[in-house]
């Protein structure tokens, strides 16, 4: 029997570190070294922006108990470490550290190269310092499989991935009304906005025979269009069409009367003029009527050329002027003064969102996919509700089951996916342009993109081999969304259906995985994003049961509980 | 007998928290764990265990040692796999295997121990709420009804845990005591001599009768809803009625000692 005195305390520093060598040593962190059944848990890779804080903490004992439990029980446990580029989030960090340490304006002062050696130095020491972290926690992973989000290996999938969607006619190029964060200089995803509520003032403004109200008149520079409800018995005697001359800010202009059905008959005069540059509901109005729109506010958030006299302000230094003049020259009619209005503010940056028109790189959502009869829609829908291709052994189980009734009501909801982002900090969109200039006249053809996950070595229309890739990175949830099988090693040796004879053993034995493990607030950024990934690539579920974990409290969110 | 309640509530032990990591209720194991850790078998069972003249102390000891070394792993890898190593195993705790309940699964404290546990606990309590200084010993008289050969046979282990008694008798019935603390655990009747503050005993003697009363109202309306009484499945209901009478009849004697004050 056992007759032993130990130290009446425990203290966990003269144990932790042996325990963890000895753990490593065994081998049976890797489940190579372990028979029974598959179980993998992919842990969400940390952003490195720096430390851990206690939502990782959570988030790895959640991990680390369920792989044990499970290894305990004779499966064969894979739990696979990694970490996060997270392209604007780090990139965001490093300029601000740049800015506080001099460096006005550190795209500019350093140039793409240089930038991005700082980022990359920084994000190498902020993996170092969480990789320590996860160890001192007792985590069970196996760290021969260790990924990065932008390592050769994910870059590739990326890649392969991106091709793939473009073959099948679900990227697309387009004209499309996005979210543009000045501060950040680069596009943001819907998700990314919080919403913050504002008293303004509204003002009542005359425009020819109407009253039309707005909180920002300074947009109201070029409208040419004014838009009523077909129904609306005030407005009988205009049709849609007509014309007429009136005064407005800046002179003379001649405006057309629209009647569209998405006017609201009892809010205001039920009459408005819109900016379809710088409003989605406009913009859709515009595409609905063919009309055509002008850009008020660039790129910097400074008004441009069309506002006349007022060119070159940023808007908030602009808008009392803007007032004034209106007032000066009889077309205020009324203001009322606490209007109450949302706001849209980037997440990352805090700085205020204009809506802008700009060429971006979509993912349609809503296109049937060649060869399968269904959309992306239709399979992240699937995924949870009936099982992918109907099949009850592929379907994803969230817990608690309160989330698939947002989950759902989210995907219904759905726009296309903006993929394309301006920063530098990211995988780059593996597209290519012909320039041409050495072969001295391009042809048409060889203006359509070159897609591929290659870098290709000339124009296959002309033979160029004057090629330039696109200025642009790609959305880190475009590579997150891989997740789940990126860290398997795809494609490697499997961009056939993974049962296929000597194909990719991991991917063979460890997808789809076991188990993962979310805060809610990345409900639709991630876990929609990797089933969407993964039942287009693979044709499997990337993981059969969802944990929804509590997140702690931020202010400001768009919070779902 | 405190090793088959301790065995018995490791049992119930690892089927719950295996049950409930199947369904993802961490929490919930984690509390299990601890009620049994700190509680069952720390403030119970490792007392109780010292007057037990088992040969197979130890063995068992190591059992439950074994086990929840394995069952806390989970939440605290680095010192449930340094004592595991003390212990002188030559595997990696990591690697064991997750135990499995044994049949037949008992719930509830039906057993011996657990009736002696309640009356130490009735009898600590009756001391508090008389304020009767904790280093106070006194005598104590038990009518324990068809448990007295259990209580006789115990007497050391009441006495020991921290009942503050030097004197204890044990009888099957007998007449009411007057001038005692009172108290009742179902049938099993407690006095406690010699600490007696009359006006505090009546007030705590009608307290207890007040809150016997409310349990029994909410108990008997349970039994008298016919939709419950149907439904209910029939051990869930003649458990219900058992309760009914053990505190009907605990009701009665607290009522008649009562009197006697």
């Amino acid at each position: 029997m056992l007759n032993k005195e130990l130290p009446k305390q425990y203290h966990p520093a003269d144990y932790e570190e042996a325990i963890y060598a000895r753990w490593e040593k065994s081998g049976f962190f890797n489940p190579d070294n372990l028979s029974g059944q598959p179980y993998a848990i992919m842990m969400p890779p940390p952003n490195v922006t720096g430390v851990l804080h206690l939502g990782h903490a959570l988030e790895n004992s959640l991990m680390d108990i369920m792989a044990r439990y499970q290894r305990m029980n004779g499966k064969k446990v894979l739990l696979l470490p990694g970490t996060d580029h997270a392209a604007v989030a780090t990139q965001a960090k490093v300029e601000k550290i740049l800015i506080g340490q001099g460096v006005r304006n550190p795209r500019q002062e350093l140039g793409r190269e240089k930038l991005l050696e700082k980022i990359r130095e920084y994000a190498e020491e902020s993996k170092s310092t969480i990789l320590k972290q996860i160890k001192k926690m007792g985590t069970s992973c196996d760290w021969s499989r260790l990924a990065y989000t932008f390592d050769k290996t994910r870059n590739r999938a990326v890649n392969e991935v991106f091709v793939k969607m473009y073959n099948d006619g679900l990227i697309y190029r387009g004209r499309r009304i996005i979210n543009w964060d000045a501060k950040l200089q680069t596009t943001i995803s819907d998700d990314e906005i919080v919403w913050q509520e504002e008293k303004a003032p509204f003002y009542y403004l005359k425009y020819g025979p109407f009253t039309i109200a707005t909180a920002r008149p300074e947009t109201k520079f070029g409208d040419k269009y004014v838009v009523m409800h077909p129904d609306d018995k005030r407005y009988k005697k205009y049709k849609h069409g007509d014309k007429f001359d009136c005064e407005w800010i800046n002179g003379k202009v001649t405006a057309t009367v629209i009647k569209d059905e998405i006017i609201d008959m009892k809010f205001g005069s039920g009459v408005m003029t819109i900016t379809p540059w710088h409003d989605l509901v406009d913009f859709e109005i515009a595409q609905r009527h063919n009309l055509s729109a002008e850009q008020i506010i660039d790129f910097n958030g400074k008004l441009m050329p069309i506002a006349g006299e007022f060119v070159g302000l940023d808007i908030l230094t602009a808008r009392p002027k803007i007032v004034e003049k209106l007032k000066a020259k009889g077309l205020m009619v009324k203001v009322e003064k606490n209007y109450l209005h949302r706001v849209a503010k980037g997440d990352r940056s805090q700085a205020a969102v204009e809506p802008q028109i700009k060429e971006q790189w979509f993912v349609d959502v809503n296109k049937i996919i060649p060869g399968k009869n269904k959309s992306l829609k239709d399979l992240m829908r699937q995924a949870v509700t009936t099982g992918h291709n109907g099949d009850e052994k592929q379907k994803v189980k969230i817990t608690p089951e309160r989330f698939e009734k947002t989950y759902l009501h989210w995907i219904d909801n759905l726009l296309d996916w903006c993929i394309s982002r301006q920063i530098w900090w990211g995988h780059r969109v593996p597209v290519w342009y012909c320039g041409g200039r050495d072969k001295g006249k391009c042809l048409p053809e060889c203006h359509w993109p070159i897609v591929s996950a290659e870098a290709p070595k000339e124009c296959s229309v002309c033979g160029s081999k004057d090629l330039f890739q696109d200025e642009d990175t790609l959305d880190t949830w475009f590579s997150s969304g891989l997740w789940t099988f990126s860290t398997l090693g795809w494609p490697n040796k499997s961009l056939l259906p993974p049962f296929i004879k000597g194909g990719n053993k991991d991917l063979k034995t460890y997808h789809p995985t076991s188990w993962m493990q979310m805060g809610y607030e990345i409900l639709f950024f991630w876990m929609a994003r990797m089933i969407l990934m993964s039942t287009y690539v693979l044709d499997q579920i990337p993981f059969h049961n969802v944990y929804i974990h509590v997140v702690r409290n931020f202010p400001n969110r768009r919070g779902i509980i | 007998m405190a090793e088959d309640w301790i065995l018995n509530k490791l049992n119930v032990l690892i089927k719950d928290v295996t049950d409930d990591f199947n369904n993802y209720n961490f929490s919930s194991a984690g509390e299990r764990l601890r009620e049994f850790t700190w509680n069952d078998l720390a403030d119970w069972y490792l007392e109780a265990n010292k007057f037990e003249n088992s040969s197979q102390r130890g063995q068992i000891l190591y059992y439950i040692l074994k086990n929840l070394l394995i069952l806390w792993h989970p939440f605290a890898p680095f010192i449930t796999e340094a004592v595991w190593q003390e212990m002188d195993k030559k595997e990696l705790l990591m690697v064991e295997k997750w135990p499995t309940p044994l049949a037949p699964l008992v719930r509830g404290e039906k057993n011996d121990f657990a009736v002696i546990k309640n009356v130490i606990i009735t009898i600590r309590n009756a001391r508090a709420e008389n304020k009767v200084e904790p280093a106070r010993k006194i005598k104590a008289v038990i009518y324990a009804g068809k448990h007295a050969e259990l209580f006789a046979a115990q007497t050391e282990l009441i006495k020991s845990l921290r009942t503050g008694i030097s004197e204890l008798e044990i009888k099957v019935s007998g007449e009411k005591i007057a001038g005692a603390i009172y108290a009742a655990v179902g049938e099993i009747e407690i006095y406690l001599l010699g600490a007696l503050d009359e006006v505090k005993e009546k007030v705590r003697l009608e307290k207890g009768i007040a809150n016997l009363e409310k349990i029994i109202k909410a108990n008997e309306g349970k039994l008298a809803n016919k939709e419950f009484v149907d439904k209910a499945p029939e051990a869930v209901v003649e458990k219900e009625r058992q309760k009914l009478k053990g505190w009907q009849a605990e009701l009665k004697k607290i009522k008649e000692q009562i009197k006697h004050l």
